[in-house]
């Protein structure tokens, strides 16, 4: 039994080794996935637990603040601590933010604060700084780019704050923009300097922390209503969950992706493992008959075919799983610049487990299923190469009545000959199309449409944003029109709901923005109307009533739509400028333009601050943010396509070599034939190729033709993870179908260098055998 | 009259293996084939005689010496151009027949017919010929192989061979599967093609077929041991046949 799992390892030892390759990928990117899916959350609870990160933040306008409100949330059932802050809030508009102006929600937070809850840790620091510094989380200095000992600037109402980064920071709180808000720690110069200016709101923070066994979203609500009762606004209101659900965001998408990957990887191997072992009953049904002859039973020889495909597939997951602790560090890294935490990936027996045990589970169970046709064999007519499964083939295409060059018809005919194998080249086609398109149609809609991407993650993507003195708006609004400029009313404001506050963008008409973010009803028109994020889409219905306040006026609309946003986790709403002054007395005095296709932005926007200074209070080129978030993206999604490529094309190369290597395994004689003939190597390796090309073609066009219909499925699947309801990606047929032609020609192309071996085969070699 | 030579070899050497395992098939060796000719190559189990045959067809190549085959050196060719060579020049019968099993009898002839001709309808039309000539019916021509006896199927390999006019036809014992029946109905086939003409080379043991023949050249220690001109075979001279006997008698057969 052994000798015989030998032999066979032995005869077929480039095919294992491919086979194997195809497994050690598989595993490399499943455990890759699992210790990502298992500690990237771990990771987040032990360092929230090791900073002793409150359960629960509300913030709230220090003026409101006061010990009976510290003694009421205390009281409240499910809290068993309760801590305050002091801290100042602003919406900076953060400059060099790659290149760029990124304005951001910011706390701004004493760093020498001695604090019992949401402590924060130090991870990296310069040796000298000046007084005037801060602290910024790991997600700025990845992300934005901002290094120790350079300066970190900001503009608020059109004063510059600067500040020399002293150092990175890690916290659990604010340590991202996933909630919409972000911190900064100052010096305690650098914080008194602030702390009079009027562009700072000084708020308190209370940092709860909730009983053992308490439901959290319960204290929450119990949270809110009490602030409700005491008609204090909150600026925030964050709980552990969300805020660990916006940090691991990415992770979980790429977890997702990676896991998709490895299953269809799988698929494919397996597939290739049935049909290898389909072939080699095929190739040795005389020596199988033989060895039954001689005493061999059928489970020795079933045994036989299908322990060295786990033997080597074990040894592959094996190396795979040890080869995934390499590349896990390098991915949980580049996560770490959207969550804003790093932390050292370990061995994880329960994914290695999961990895090895499953996958070898599937190939065994498969190469068994595929190996159960020698069961049938007699030994007899096995050895008289009689197959009693085999129908007797058919002469397809015959060659004197069949349209077509002879040539032609042979690569037919050899193309018609194995059903296993068009069946396995089908499969594989396909399923790599899906990958192939998949990244091919991401990097489109991120290089070549960058717009369709980023109105998919974004809200609007104006070309300038203007804030305007309250007396001069609709004189600027008359201004822009001569000059051509179309402006739309826009702005976004904080205003409370139920259980806490949310953004609600205010637009004058939404049918004249350019990025419609309704994915289910419509937008507000009238004063009294509403459309909502996806988060409340399971409570309130189309038609249902939603209360907004602010500033303790409070109003009811009616909803009539859910809206996207990914920024905010689908805590969002939006209300037209008349039902915003239902809300409040003042309105937001803000403007989006939108500029032609060839206007020169950066002019335009100089222009505004030198001549119509007095006009405005702050602009910003909203077209340069949009850029740069293109770059930002564009740049990861370009690496994430490449590396994509290169394993689809790797593993196309492995189970080609398969694919080819047994055909000519199976077919050396008639290609010996053929040679007799006057064959040459050239004429034989065309045709071998040729008949492999017909099935890769259409499983590629099918797959493309299909990609219409499954690509958006896929896209929304995973936008909806990350809140993004509606995705304005375009899936061009042309392209898919190019992708088609060339996944086909690299076939082709991979086909010919692997049937050099046709070369070797001789006509003499007919007669020598 | 003067024959023509179509196949000259001078000077041949044949050598398997190296060191202390090589073994010399032939070496210095010279033979001349000629047009027309019912050419039997005969001798001893390992004389090499199918190593010779192939050496002189290029499908093998020697170690030493030159071919000219009808007027071309093919010694110096490499397996592209010997494959090319072998197209108009050379039809090739096997024992073990050789047919492509997943094609009938003649998508197998029209095979080796298109490498010649891209007239398919000339192709079909001598396959049918030459299938007819072998009594083969055109039912049978749309079989595949594994469908039809030895002997339909050798004959088919003939059709195949001979599909290209060639220079040659050569054959390696082509009834050594057979039964005897379906051997003489080969075996005529041979005879009537070389009676329209055609040169064959013709490897065997078989002293039946060799009658077939109208030269029979015996290989022994690597050398050329004997060469017998029987003259024109006819299938019932008895005289052939003592002919025969006694050269391979004195050969030591």
């Amino acid at each position: 039994m052994g000798k015989l799992i030998l032999h066979n390892l032995k005869k077929a030892k480039g095919q294992f080794v491919s086979f194997g390759i195809v497994m050690l990928i598989t595993a490399l990117i499943l455990n890759t996935a699992l210790v990502l899916l298992f500690q990237t959350k771990d990771a987040y609870d032990m360092l929230f637990d090791e900073l002793n990160t409150a359960d629960l933040s509300v913030t709230i306008p220090n003026l409101l603040s006061s010990d009976e409100l510290l003694d009421d949330i205390s009281k409240l059932d499910g809290v068993s601590q309760v801590n305050t802050n002091e801290v100042l809030f602003a919406s900076a508009a953060l400059q060099d933010f790659q290149d760029s102006e990124f304005t951001m929600n910011t706390y701004f937070y004493r760093v020498d604060d001695e604090r019992e809850l949401t402590k924060h840790r130090i991870t990296e620091q310069t040796g000298s700084t000046s007084d005037i510094s801060a602290y910024i989380p790991l997600y700025l200095s990845e992300l934005g780019g901002y290094k120790t000992g350079e300066d970190i600037r900001y503009i608020i109402d059109g004063k510059e704050y600067c500040f020399t980064v002293s150092g990175i920071i890690s916290e659990m709180q604010y340590g991202n923009y996933g909630t919409g808000f972000i911190g900064l720690y100052l010096s305690d110069q650098a914080y008194d300097m602030l702390q009079d200016d009027d562009n700072f709101l000084s708020v308190t923070e209370y940092l709860i922390r909730t009983e053992e066994n308490a439901e959290l979203s319960e204290v929450q609500t119990y949270v809110s209503r009490l602030l409700k009762d005491k008609d204090i606004p909150t600026i925030s209101l964050l709980d552990r969950q969300t805020t660990k659900g916006s940090r691991t965001m990415v992770s979980s998408t790429i977890v997702l992706f990676l896991a998709v990957f490895a299953l269809l990887v799988l698929i494919v191997s397996i597939f290739l493992a049935r049909f290898k072992i389909k072939n080699t009953i095929d190739e040795e049904i005389n020596e199988m008959g033989v060895l039954k002859g001689i005493g061999y039973t059928s489970r020795m020889l079933m045994f036989g075919q299908v322990i060295p495909y786990v033997l080597i597939c074990g040894i592959g997951l094996a190396l795979g799983v040890a080869l995934s602790y390499a590349l896990i560090p390098v991915v949980a890294n580049v996560l770490a610049v959207q969550s804003g935490f790093s932390y050292t990936p370990v061995f994880d027996i329960a994914a290695a487990c999961i990895t090895v045990i499953t996958i070898l589970t599937a190939v065994f169970v498969f190469t068994v299923l595929a190996s159960k046709k020698i069961k049938r064999l007699e030994p007899i007519n096995a050895i008289r190469g009689i197959d009693p499964l085999k129908p007797i083939g058919k002469n397809h295409f015959p060659l004197d009545t069949s349209a077509g060059g002879v040539g032609l018809n042979l690569i037919l005919k050899q193309a018609s000959e194995s059903v296993g194998r068009n069946v396995l080249l089908f499969a594989v086609t396909f399923v790599m199309m899906i990958l192939l398109t998949f990244t091919g149609v991401l990097l489109y809609n991120v290089n070549v449409r960058p717009y369709n991407f980023l109105t998919t993650l974004s809200e609007e993507l104006p070309d300038i944003r203007v804030r305007v003195e309250e007396e001069h708006f609709d004189e600027l609004e008359d201004i822009l029109e001569k000059e051509n400029v179309k402006a739309v009313s826009y702005g976004i404001s904080m205003a409370e709901y139920s259980d806490g506050s949310i953004p609600v963008i205010v637009c004058e008409d939404f049918s004249l923005l350019e990025n419609n973010i309704v994915y289910s009803g419509r937008h507000p028109i009238a004063a009294d109307e509403i459309a909502i994020g996806s988060e409340f889409s399971e409570n309130y219905e189309i038609g249902d009533t939603f209360k907004l306040s602010l500033n303790g006026k409070e109003y009811v609309y009616k909803v009539t739509g859910y809206i996207q946003s990914v920024n905010n986790n689908g805590l969002i709403a939006e209300i037209t400028d008349s039902g915003y002054v239902n809300i409040s007395d003042t309105p937001l005095y803000s403007l989006n333009l939108y500029m032609d296709e060839n206007a020169d932005i950066d002019s335009f926007v100089d222009k505004l601050g030198s001549d119509y200074d007095e006009y405005i209070v702050s602009v910003s080129n909203a077209a340069k943010e949009t850029e740069s978030m293109q770059m930002m993206y564009s740049s990861l999604i370009t690496i994430v396509a490449i590396v994509l490529f290169i394993i689809t094309v790797l593993i196309i190369l492995l189970i080609l070599y398969v694919i080819l290597l047994s055909m000519i395994t199976n077919l050396k004689t008639d290609f010996g034939i053929y040679k007799a003939m006057g064959f040459t190597s050239g004429q034989l390796i065309i045709q071998t190729v040729g008949s492999i090309t017909p099935v890769v073609l259409f499983g590629a066009l099918l797959s493309a033709v299909l990609g219409i219909a499954y690509l958006p499925v896929m896209f929304d699947g995973i936008f909806s993870v990350i809140g993004a309801m509606k995705n304005n990606f375009e899936i061009p047929l042309y392209m898919l179908l190019v992708m088609a032609v060339i996944l086909t020609v690299v076939n082709m192309i991979i086909g010919v260098i692997l049937c050099h071996p046709i070369k070797r085969i001789t006509a003499y070699s007919l007669i020598k055998e | 009259m003067e024959k023509e030579v179509i196949i000259s070899a001078k000077h041949l050497k044949k050598v398997f293996g190296s060191g202390e395992s090589e073994q010399v098939i032939y070496s210095d060796f010279d033979i001349d084939i000629y047009k027309g000719d019912f050419t039997v190559i005969m001798g001893a189990s390992g004389a090499g005689k199918s190593t010779l045959m192939y050496s002189l067809s290029g499908m093998d190549t020697p170690n030493a010496g030159t071919i000219m085959f009808c007027g071309t050196e093919i010694t110096g060719m490499n397996s592209d151009e010997l494959a090319v060579f072998r197209r108009k020049n050379c039809g090739f019968v096997f024992q073990q027949i050789y047919l492509i099993d997943k094609m009938n009898l003649l998508d197998n002839v029209i095979t080796a017919g298109s490498l010649t001709s891209r007239n398919k309808a000339d192709i079909v039309e001598r396959a049918n010929k030459l299938f007819d000539m072998v009594n083969i019916p055109p039912a049978t021509r749309k079989k595949l192989p594994s469908l039809i006896s030895g002997g339909e199927a050798q004959r088919a390999g003939i059709v195949r061979a001979a599909i290209n006019e060639p220079s040659a036809i050569f054959a390696d014992e082509p009834t050594g599967a057979l039964n005897s029946n379906n051997s003489d109905a080969v075996l005529d086939v041979f005879s009537m093609l070389n009676a329209t003409g055609q040169s064959i080379i013709m490897v065997t043991h078989d002293k039946k077929s060799a009658l077939r023949g109208n030269r029979v050249v015996y290989i022994k220690d690597g050398t050329i041991y004997g060469d017998c001109d029987l003259g024109t075979y006819s299938a019932d001279d008895t005289k052939r046949t003592k002919k025969l006997e006694d050269f391979l008698k004195e050969m030591g057969w």
